[in-house]
């Protein structure tokens, strides 16, 4: 107790030092607790599942002949899960989950309320994803058409106040019965859903078939299974199955892909990226090293002002042992408080940092003895990594010589320390590469001309409106002088995603058939995107009047890009007018457009088609005039929608909304990394702060004796500051190759990307260097004005 | 070339002044030799720094060379120690990291001089005190005379006007310390003014004149 006591006594007698010291190993904690924190979240998705290891998600991988690599669907047909259960031994269930509308409307009284999680699943469901029911049927809650299981969230919501288990549940004026109320889903999981209905009443699985894929499916397997084996079974299967689509060039592939790794592993419907993890886990480690080498530099540097006080207890007869754990013990309270300190802060910036980077981070690992025992450990280790040298170097100094005031040790110059902090300024110039490059390309991902005008789009369901009340409403909007334009379209136009096909027998090549993407769009979609025709003429009246035509041979007009037309060696002008067909829709071209982006810019521009269709739109495009006052103009849209459906939630967003979602991702990393980045290029400084400061003390003397001898303060500061510089330098020299080559696979990710400027490295460099000098100057510039003859007294 | 008039020196201790130096007048010519004695605490140090224009005092007037050292600009100083002043240490004070050759160099790389005026230089003093076969040693390979002998080549590699001594055999056996003495008599028929601070009547004897300090005055 005496020699904790006599610990704390000498942090308090140092409170600056201690300060310093406390406070940036506390900030390297947490750090990184912060990204252990997020990375543990990546990496426990969907393993709550109590069958987790047992439990594989089917997706579909599809290869034309002319694709150089597959593209991966995370859905399924309706055939599979019936066949592969009674085909494949291995398997012991198979479910399906099947979007339902997106937009349900659930009534709560008079009110009705949209609802965007729900799924329509078999029967079996929750016996292979085994979510905890709470409440309710826990047998077989799904048996009957109309039962529909809720989450705890969506119970409180409907039935605030009574028990919601037989009540009935009104979507899209349907009556469903709840007869289950399971927990609600963690933040961890890739498998997104507030309520599961019955499938049983759905006419789509009555006849199931293998042409269209629209179902994720599930298995739970049996014990045991040798995965490569059945995958090769399963392999073998497809070929079978897809003899005929094989004949045409196509490869179609399904992958058991084990739950738990779908989050980061899976390209057809993980949201993570394992690259990422590798990266933040990495980060969280260096900056606990680096915390913990500058906790080591503080307290060494410290030492030796406490050189005299040692090497007295030593004359005493103090035992090297002694003074060993008596400098192991005041480590220990230091590290001791950081570890606290970084636990708390961690705890009040978990939400901060959560929020910050948009990925909900909510963590019970505060009342999991494990955590306690592991930081136990953490506290042991650090404060042998941290103190535990200190502590040898300063328990062998000689008394002799530090009475005499001939204390050298040779630490400042020791290469280590010097590797140490050329290690820290690695990662830091590496971060700040990083961060700049990020920047830019987010910043470049912003401001690229996409081909599409995506400025002043609002965006509201379209899925709730009809024909006829779209176009009333349409036309309400249209006599607002705030609104330039108003159209629909069946997905978002800056990521539409409808996978088709192309033939055409006409022209050069006759039996022509290629991948397409399409989207069905209404009248004035090209208009209300600015996308420029090249060729033909856009949509007209007659053309609209022949797409609500629902008999078989109707004629549709069909726009493609530039790319399309090109593809099959048509020039623009010869394209219009020649019949394709798209998936049984037939009709002539009508107009060529100049190539858009219409996916991530990630990804090249595919061939594409447009098509006028009014059968489902899911948006509704309000496109505000360039002056116009945007609040104001919602305000009238909301007065027009209200005064047309009035019991409708009026819901909108912006287009440019739906485009940064593309790059969620991304945004996350970036906004990681320049946190980070800060953090570490301060850790660095502090770490260089206390070398230099120790140099500095090192060399009193002869920087009392270079004055003497006519050295100017200028002069002596370079002198002092020139080692560290160049510690920096060559940590850049180091480190930008390494950039460079982790930039460029980084930015080959995407099709569209910023070069790689060699001044942008420039930049990172001279940041770092301009703050390591201002950091230590202000040292050597005190160093440098100090009178010599205090440091130079012969007594 | 050295006029003190009333230079008084102290430190605050509980509102009361004590006096390290006390009303000290005095006046060097060019060409002295003058050894400052007295016992310890006396304020021989302190006024060889003031004279080195390394302290300042807290009254009083001093000229150097007609000029008022104490209402001089910093810089103008700063030159001015530089062009006329060296000094040598009892503890010699080379740089451990840097050979004979280099530790002699090193005022004169202050001084701005090119490499081949140094290379002159440096060459003329290692012949002048036999050190040539030395230059490349460092500090820790020589004895404490060779050392000081170094030393007092640094000091006088810019050619100054005034060499200022601290105890400059306090380290030496009295053999070394009679060759160093021999040194600077040598050097002050050549024309060099010394201002040395020593413990030893032996060593005082070699100046032209000695001053005797007790308590912060000149006896």
């Amino acid at each position: 107790m005496n020699t904790l006591k006599i610990a704390f006594r000498n942090i308090r007698k140092n409170r600056g030092f201690a300060i310093i010291n406390i406070a940036s190993l506390a900030l390297g904690i947490t750090c990184f607790l912060l990204l252990s924190a997020y990375v543990y979240h990546e990496l426990t998705y969907d393993r709550f599942l109590s069958n987790s290891d047992r439990i594989s998600m089917v997706t579909s991988g599809v290869k034309a002949a002319d694709d150089e690599d597959y593209q991966y669907w995370s859905v399924t047909p309706t055939a599979l899960a019936p066949e592969f259960e009674k085909e494949f031994p291995e398997i012991e269930k198979a479910v399906r989950m099947y979007n339902y509308n997106d937009a349900a409307l659930v009534e709560k009284g008079s009110e009705t309320i949209k609802e965007n999680g729900l799924k329509y699943v078999d029967s079996d469901f929750l016996k292979v994803l085994d979510y905890k029911i709470l409440e309710g049927n826990s047998n077989s809650p799904l048996a009957n058409p109309s039962d529909i299981v809720i989450t705890e969230k969506l119970a409180k919501k409907y039935f605030p106040n009574t028990n919601p288990i037989g009540k009935t549940l009104v979507v899209d004026n349907t009556p469903w019965r709840v007869s289950a109320i399971i927990e609600d889903l963690p933040t961890f999981t890739e498998i997104k859903f507030t309520a599961l209905l019955s499938n049983k009443g759905l006419e789509r699985y009555k006849q199931t078939q293998w042409g269209s894929a629209n179902d994720l499916t599930f298995l739970l397997l049996k014990n045991n299974i040798d995965t490569k084996a059945f995958q090769s079974k399963v392999d073998r299967f497809a070929n079978e199955k897809f003899k005929e689509e094989a004949k045409a060039g196509f490869t179609i592939k399904f992958n058991i892909e084990q739950i738990q790794d779908i989050h980061l592993h899976s390209k057809a419907a993980g949201s993570g990226n394992m690259t990422y993890i590798y990266i933040f886990a990495f980060l969280g480690f260096a900056l606990l090293v680096i915390s913990a080498v500058n906790f080591t530099n503080l307290s060494l540097s410290h030492a030796t002002e406490r050189a005299k006080e040692i090497a007295v207890r030593k004359v005493l007869g103090a035992a090297r042992k002694l003074v060993f754990k008596q400098f192991i013990r005041e480590g220990a309270v230091m590290v001791g408080l950081a570890l606290i300190i970084g636990l708390v802060s961690t705890w009040f910036l978990l939400p901060i940092f959560s929020a910050y980077i948009a990925v909900p981070i909510k963590l019970n690992i505060w009342t999991n003895p494990i955590f306690y025992i592991s930081m136990l450990g953490f506290f042991i280790i650090l404060n042998f990594l941290a103190s535990g040298w200190p502590a040898w170097v300063i328990s062998h100094f000689k008394p002799i010589n530090v009475i005499k005031g001939q204390l050298k040790s040779n630490y400042a110059k020791f290469s280590v320390a010097k590797i140490l902090i050329t290690f820290q300024y690695c990662i830091s110039i590496f971060l700040v590469i990083c961060t700049l490059f990020a920047f830019r390309q987010m910043q470049f991902i912003q401001t690229k001309d996409t081909g599409l005008n995506r400025s002043q789009i609002l965006v509201l369901d379209g899925d709730i409106w009809k024909n006829i009340e779209r176009e009333t409403m349409k036309n309400e909007l249209m006599k607002l002088s705030s609104i330039k334009n108003v159209s629909a379209s069946y997905d978002s136009p800056v990521n539409i995603q409808g996978g088709y096909s192309l033939q055409t027998a006409e022209g050069k090549q006759a039996n022509f058939k290629m991948d397409i993407t399409a989207i069905p769009i209404e009248r004035d979609f090209l208009s209300t995107f600015d996308i420029p025709i090249i060729a033909g003429e856009n949509l007209n009246e007659t053309d609209i009047i022949k797409a609500k035509d629902t008999s078989v041979n109707r004629s549709v007009a069909i726009i493609i890009n530039k790319l399309t037309v090109e593809k099959i060696g048509w020039t623009p002008q010869e394209a219009i007018g020649k019949q394709v067909h798209i998936n049984g829709r037939k009709g002539p071209v009508k107009a060529v457009v100049d190539n858009f982006n219409f996916a991530s810019l990630r990804e090249e521009v595919r061939p594409v088609a447009l098509f006028p269709e009014y059968n489902y739109f899911g948006n509704i495009f309000v496109k505000l005039e360039a002056n116009a006052n945007s609040k104001q103009a919602i305000q009238e849209i909301e007065s027009v929608v209200k005064k047309l459906k009035p019991n409708a939630p009026f819901e909108y967003h912006f287009l440019d909304e739906d485009y940064a979602d593309l790059y969620k991702q991304e945004q996350q990393t970036t906004k990681i990394m320049q946190l980070f980045a800060l953090v570490t290029v301060s850790i660095a400084c502090i770490g260089l702060f206390a070398i230099s400061a120790y140099a500095a003390q090192q060399r009193v003397k002869e920087i009392g004796i270079r004055k003497v001898l006519g050295a100017s303060v200028a002069k002596l500061v370079g002198l002092l500051t020139n080692d560290f510089i160049k510690l920096v330098l060559i940590a850049f020299i180091i480190t930008v190759p390494l950039g460079y080559l982790a930039m460029d696979k980084w930015l080959a990710n995407f099709a569209y990307h910023i070069h790689l400027e060699w001044w942008i490295f420039v930049i990172a460099g001279l940041v770092t260097l301009v703050i390591s000098f201002l950091t230590i100057a202000g040292q050597a510039f005190k160093a440098a004005r100090a009178n010599p003859i205090y440091s130079l007294k012969d007594e | 070339m050295i006029k003190l008039e009333h230079i008084f020196k102290w430190y605050n201790v509980g509102g009361t002044k004590s006096f390290i130096l006390k009303d000290i007048n005095l006046e060097i010519k060019e060409g002295d030799f003058v050894s400052i004695m007295g016992p310890s605490g006396s304020g021989k140090s302190t006024l060889l720094n003031v004279i080195g224009m390394l302290d300042e005092p807290d009254e009083g007037n001093y000229f150097f060379m007609d000029e008022d050292v104490l209402n001089m600009k910093a810089k103008k100083r700063s030159q001015l120690f530089q062009s006329h002043i060296g000094y040598v240490f009892q503890s010699y004070h080379l740089i451990d990291e840097l050979t004979v050759y280099e530790n002699i160099e090193t005022p004169l790389i202050y001084k701005n001089l090119s490499s081949s005026e140094r290379k002159s230089i440096v060459s003329d003093l290692l012949d002048r005190f036999n050190i040539v076969g030395k230059k490349d040693l460092f500090p820790a390979q020589l004895s404490g005379g060779q050392q000081q002998v170094v030393g007092i080549a640094r000091a006088l590699a810019g050619s100054p006007k005034l060499l200022l001594a601290d105890e400059p055999t306090g380290n030496l056996n009295s053999k070394q310390g009679e060759e160093i003495m021999e040194l600077f008599k040598q050097l002050n028929e050549d024309g060099v003014t010394i201002i040395q601070v020593t413990h030893s009547e032996k060593n005082a004897e070699y100046g032209k004149s000695i001053l005797n300090m007790l308590d912060g005055q000149i006896k």
